[in-house]
């Protein structure tokens, strides 16, 4: 693997945002991206891990998939990007005091989603919001197309706002918070 | 006298075929032919289900799932209308060979990179879950997963020596970032809809779905097709007609859908040597560029 490619570093700034219907303060932390040396930032995911971001492309034609490797150089997260930069946020999402990382990924089919990463008990594991529930929620039948359906983590409102355009002129829009995510073990797999 | 039976007990499979009775998890646990022949319907076309005649929890939510996969009322009661849909579908192969539920720890890139699947099985998947609603787009999308395969590109396609199980296809469909409908959390590839909009006349298989499998099955026999669409200038359809072939030699494609299409176009991203055509349908636009 080669790691001297873009490394971006972690959590220079910190900004806090509070939702005034919960009343409780979400502590977040803003990315910055940068080429130079590993950084590190504790407390991402429990364990006192910190990590480094590395973009698997070698080619320079796009397909980004950029890497999280903590502190052991085990994977702990993966942002997808077809063209540019990546996107991702460190946000204690459960108030537990760590840090999940948020990513804002984006697939060559069009579609993007939102992607949350979190330690559970020393084990790491990736999110995606349900879709049943953004159907639910959008009362549609189901995602006909995928690139019609927008996923993202809103910074300013430190929710997901999610987009539906059905293709015949009903397009719907939603902000949701974190309660209908679908953890899994994270599985990584390396390509060589 | 006359005796009104709601026990699952008191009925069989033909009973409840015939409209003399329904299964339900109000007719209690005990054994029922009637149950077990449900069950054992309902496990062969893919549900997490073990038949023991008896109609308890997990049978009441299979049944409902069923019900929601064919766009019937849920209520978990299987009368005529289930029964007969059931029946019919039990023996489709758009049922038993294909597109059967999976959870999510079962679908996803680690999965389909180690070889679980078949390749009609894995292709007819992404084929279905990348547009719904366009059989030509269906066409054109797996078009572009040939060439891709054909390209043997690092581009297109995972490398076989860091999957060494993996078939080419599942390399390509596998690609990191290439797919969003081969991500874990995708619904739609996971567990199709097989029968929501179909009818008795055709057995109650989605037209749709039905069209993903048979293109599946034609892309990994090698069975020549092809798809019309419209040709795109810049971002603006047009009434130009293109028809691409899986059969011929030309360079590789993308796909993507048409928003993201006209935004990264925007954005300088859609290079000059592309000809991005379009598919368009009553649920939105697929395009697919074809390199020149």
């Amino acid at each position: 693997m080669q790691k001297n490619l873009n490394i971006i570093m972690l959590a220079v700034g910190i900004c806090f945002v509070c939702s005034c219907s919960s009343q409780k303060q979400v502590d977040s932390k803003s990315k910055v991206e940068t080429s130079g040396p590993t950084s590190s930032s504790e407390h991402i995911l429990g364990n006192n891990r910190s990590f480094e971001v590395v973009d698997q492309n070698t080619t320079g034609t796009g397909n980004h998939r950029y890497l999280f490797y903590d502190n052991n150089q085990s994977i702990i997260a993966e942002n997808y990007r077809w063209r540019g930069d990546s996107e991702w946020h460190t946000i204690d999402i459960d108030l537990d005091g760590l840090y999940e990382v948020i990513c804002n990924d984006q697939f060559e089919d069009g579609a993007e989603r939102v992607s949350v990463y979190r330690d559970r008990n020393g084990v790491i594991e990736r999110g995606y919001i349900s879709e049943e529930y953004i159907c639910s929620l959008l009362d549609i039948e189901q995602i006909s197309l995928p690139g019609n359906l927008i996923e993202k983590y809103d910074t300013n409102t430190n929710t997901f706002f999610v987009v539906y355009d059905d293709g015949v002129g009903k397009r719907v829009e939603a902000s949701l918070g974190f309660s209908n995510i679908n953890y899994l073990e994270f599985s990584e797999f390396i390509c060589l | 006298m006359k005796v009104i039976c709601m026990a699952n007990s008191d009925y069989s499979w033909s009973d409840v075929l015939a409209g003399n009775g329904t299964l339900s998890i109000n007719g209690g646990l005990a054994y029922s032919s009637g149950v077990l022949s449900l069950q054992t319907f309902l496990h062969n076309i893919g549900y997490n289900i073990a038949p023991d005649g008896q109609f308890g929890n997990g049978t009441d939510t299979a049944v409902k799932q069923f019900q929601n996969e064919l766009g019937i009322t849920e209520d978990g009661i299987v009368g005529v209308g289930t029964a007969t849909r059931l029946n019919t579908v039990r023996s489709s192969q758009y049922y038993t060979v294909y597109g059967k539920r999976l959870t999510t720890s079962q679908w996803g890139q680690s999965n389909i990179l180690v070889g679980n699947f078949t390749d009609t099985n894995l292709l007819s998947r992404i084929i279905f879950a990348e547009d719904m609603n366009s059989l030509d787009a269906q066409k054109g999308i797996a078009i572009v997963i040939k060439k891709r395969k054909n390209s043997n590109s690092s581009l297109y396609m995972e490398s076989s020596s860091s999957y060494p199980n993996a078939s080419a296809w599942a390399r390509v469909i596998g690609k990191s970032g290439a797919y969003s409908t081969a991500n874990s959390g995708n619904t739609n590839a996971r567990t199709p809809r097989r029968g929501l909009r179909g009818y008795s006349s055709d057995g109650y298989v989605d037209p749709y779905w039905k069209h993903a499998c048979d293109t599946a099955i034609s892309l990994v026999n090698g069975s020549s097709f092809s798809a019309t669409g419209k040709k795109i200038v810049g971002t603006t359809i047009t009434n130009t007609s293109v028809t691409v072939s899986s059969g011929t030699s030309d360079a590789y494609y993308y796909q993507c859908n048409f928003t993201a299409y006209t935004s990264w176009y925007n954005s300088g991203l859609i290079d000059t040597s592309v000809v991005p055509i379009a598919f368009t349908s009553q649920g939105g636009t697929t395009v697919i560029c074809k390199r020149i």
